[in-house]
């Protein structure tokens, strides 16, 4: 009776009290009957046990100095010091460009800012040294700063879409941005880049080339010219059939003889290599899944669009690719994610990524024998990206699928 | 019965033929491509066949339309009357014979059809609006983008339109929102939006439930009534008898029987327009 009274109101009728609601919780969800019963309590040990050896593993018998002593080689890896400047103001565009981004199309919830801390503490942890710890702060002071300006006088008001623009523009710029401070004077050579760094700058070329190469793919694959389809069909099909790590070899060891002598395209620099098979690998696959979508594409929206007037590249534009690209985000996302992880494969090449770093710190006489806490780190770094490319896709669908049926 | 057909009942016989007529008639004074006289038919087919195949979908249409006119078009699936008002726009190229819309010849020239898509609007059974625009930007984009009307124009122009179709108040909203006669009333009014001359309705109501059917087709008896040149196939023979010019009955690609409300339902002639008849009355 006591806990009827004091039982809290919902719409003038009493709520089952907590008690109540929690036994039918349980049951509904847990123990519903023998056999889920038996499940919930196998799992919960397995998960119990799972969860004391990581702890065990983490917190008394690694030695994480491994990672601690070598946290340049594993960054930035064989890039030269006293260049380390270069990286400074590509990071912060990426910042700036990204706190804008999210402020104009992802507003963060409570578990986007718990997120946002927890990745910026883990990178504080890793980039501290000398004055990086400044400079590192800079950026996200910039990031927390343009997101809640943007938050605050952008979103609603009259200079919002010019606004967008900007940040897609920004985007644009990012990429060139990084190379020009990368080489600016006498720059760093791109045989030097490696470690994380290597990663992203490889994963982010490859989807801003290969995505663009992909739809551009797909929309010739269902052209009505024949050369254009048979052209892209045949790219294709001849890129699916290798293993990347194939194409990988080819561009180190043949590439070089099939491109002509001219402005020094036949001593083409490795990394720029890499790129390029990263890009077009990526691409082929990319287009199947855009012809995916396109094939999803009711006929009555191109007859529409004819019926009202837009001519072809209109009609491609703005009805046809919104749709097709918005159907195929979760698979589009897949194959970036796989692109991300394949970026590993460039040691076909001969470059040093951040698995191969890992590596490189186990012949260290003082580490052999980590693996497990090399292969831990680099297995959450890529984990980390790979889980929040995954996030940050099912925000944009939610974001984007407003109003769809 | 309204004002506008008295006016055009003066201008001469109510046309009332059969196709034999029709086909013995020289093609009413067909004339050469090139700027319409205003008593010039709007739309003037002559012989035109469609070919899916091995399938004869058109077997030589000839009919024209004058301006103003509303057109209903009868006939059993699959007797080509779907195909006939979709090679007014060209969404399907006729093999043979010729089609001229507002003097302006359809053919493989592109300024051409460019011209006409112009012209000539189509709702669709399906509606086919675009899902990820909204209902102000399904209306908008055609003008804005085709005719380079400026943004806040083509929207303040496609307000109009959704007051006009009596949905202003859905404006932001996006099409899958709507109910079936909403979305179909966007789709009149996104067609309206390019001012064409001619509207075409592809079964428009079909695919509608019910209690819908009247708010499409009130919206298009008004459209009648303001004097747009319509040819509509639908199976509402309510609809056709109270704003109907003139019927088309189609078979086998063919018009086998063409003439007013008061002939279709008090006379018709051809078997198979009778037998047509009481099926779907």
């Amino acid at each position: 009776m006591a806990a009827q009274a004091s039982a809290p109101r919902v719409d003038g009728r009493v709520r089952r009290p907590w008690s109540v609601r929690a036994r039918r919780w349980a049951h509904d969800n847990l123990f519903g009957d023998a056999w889920n019963a038996a499940l919930t309590v196998v799992t919960a040990l397995l998960l119990v046990a799972g969860v004391l050896l990581l702890a065990r593993f983490v917190f008394r018998t690694a030695d994480w100095t491994v990672i601690e002593t070598n946290r340049r080689l594993l960054t930035i890896g064989r890039y030269p010091a006293g260049e380390e400047w270069r990286l400074w103001p590509p990071l912060w565009a990426l910042l700036g460009v990204g706190g804008l981004s999210f402020g104009l199309w992802i507003p963060l919830g409570v578990r986007g800012y718990a997120v946002a801390a927890g990745v910026t503490a883990f990178l504080y942890l890793l980039l501290l040294e000398g004055n990086n710890a400044a400079l590192f702060g800079v950026g996200v002071a910039l990031a927390v700063a343009v997101y809640a300006g943007t938050r605050a006088w952008v979103v609603g008001s009259r200079a919002e879409p010019r606004v967008r623009v900007a940040a897609i523009v920004g985007m644009a710029l990012l990429l060139p941005l990084v190379v020009l401070m990368l080489q600016l004077g006498d720059g760093v050579r791109t045989s030097l880049w490696s470690g994380f760094l290597l990663n992203v700058t490889l994963a982010t070329v490859g989807i801003a080339l290969g995505f663009p190469l992909g739809v551009m793919l797909a929309l010739g694959r269902a052209s009505s010219y024949p050369v254009i389809r048979w052209t892209a069909t045949g790219y294709i099909e001849v890129v699916r059939a290798g293993p990347l790590v194939a194409w990988l070899f080819m561009a180190r060891f043949v590439l070089p003889d099939f491109l002509p002598p001219v402005a020094g395209l036949d001593e083409l620099d490795i990394v720029a290599r890499a790129m390029l098979v990263l890009a077009g690998f990526t691409g082929a696959y990319v287009a199947e899944v855009v012809r995916g979508g396109l094939q999803s594409l009711p006929r009555g929206q191109f007859e529409a669009a004819q019926a009202v007037g837009l001519n072809a590249l209109q009609t491609t534009w703005l009805i046809v690719l919104p749709q097709a690209l918005r159907a195929v985000i979760p698979a589009l996302v897949s194959q970036f994610i796989s692109l991300w992880k394949d970026t590993t494969l460039v040691f076909a090449l001969g470059l040093i990524e951040l698995l191969g770093a890992g590596e490189a710190t186990l012949s260290q006489t003082d580490f052999i024998g980590r693996e497990k806490e090399v292969l831990a780190f680099v297995a959450l770094a890529f984990w980390a990206i790979a889980f929040g490319m995954s996030r940050l896709s099912l925000r944009v669908e939610r974001t984007l699928s407003v109003g769809a049926s | 019965m309204r004002a506008r057909q008295d006016a055009r009942a003066s201008e001469g016989p109510a046309v009332v033929t059969t196709a034999a007529d029709a086909a013995a008639a020289p093609a009413e004074a067909a004339p050469a491509s090139g700027p319409r006289r205003p008593e010039d038919p709007i739309i003037l087919c002559e012989s035109v066949e469609k070919w899916f195949g091995d399938f004869q979908a058109l077997a030589g249409i000839t009919t024209s339309v004058r301006e103003r006119e509303v057109v209903v078009i009868l006939g059993p699936s699959g007797s080509g009357k779907s195909t006939f008002i979709r090679t007014l726009n060209r969404l399907e190229e006729h093999d043979a014979g010729r089609i001229v819309i507002d003097g302006i010849e359809l053919n493989d020239d592109l300024r051409n059809l460019d011209a006409i898509r112009s012209e000539v609007g189509m709702v669709f059974q399906q509606f086919n609006l675009f899902p990820h625009l909204s209902v102000l930007r399904n209306v908008a984009l055609a003008p804005q983008k085709v005719r380079r009307v400026p943004r806040a124009e083509a929207e303040e122009r496609a307000r109009e339109l959704l007051e006009r179709v009596g949905i202003p108040e859905q404006a932001e909203k996006f099409p899958g929102q709507l109910s079936g006669g909403q979305q179909q009333r966007v789709a009149i009014a996104r067609a309206l939006a390019m001012q064409p001359k001619i509207m075409l309705f592809d079964e428009p109501t079909s695919a509608l439930d019910p209690e819908m059917i009247k708010e499409v087709l009130d919206v298009m008896r008004e459209l009648a009534l303001s004097g747009m040149t319509m040819l509509v196939i639908t199976h509402e023979m309510g609809f056709a008898r109270e704003v109907a010019d003139r019927l088309l009955f189609f078979d086998e690609g063919r018009i086998v029987e063409e003439g007013t409300v008061e002939h279709f339902f008090t006379n018709p002639q051809e078997e198979r327009t009778k037998l047509f008849l009481s099926q779907i009355l």
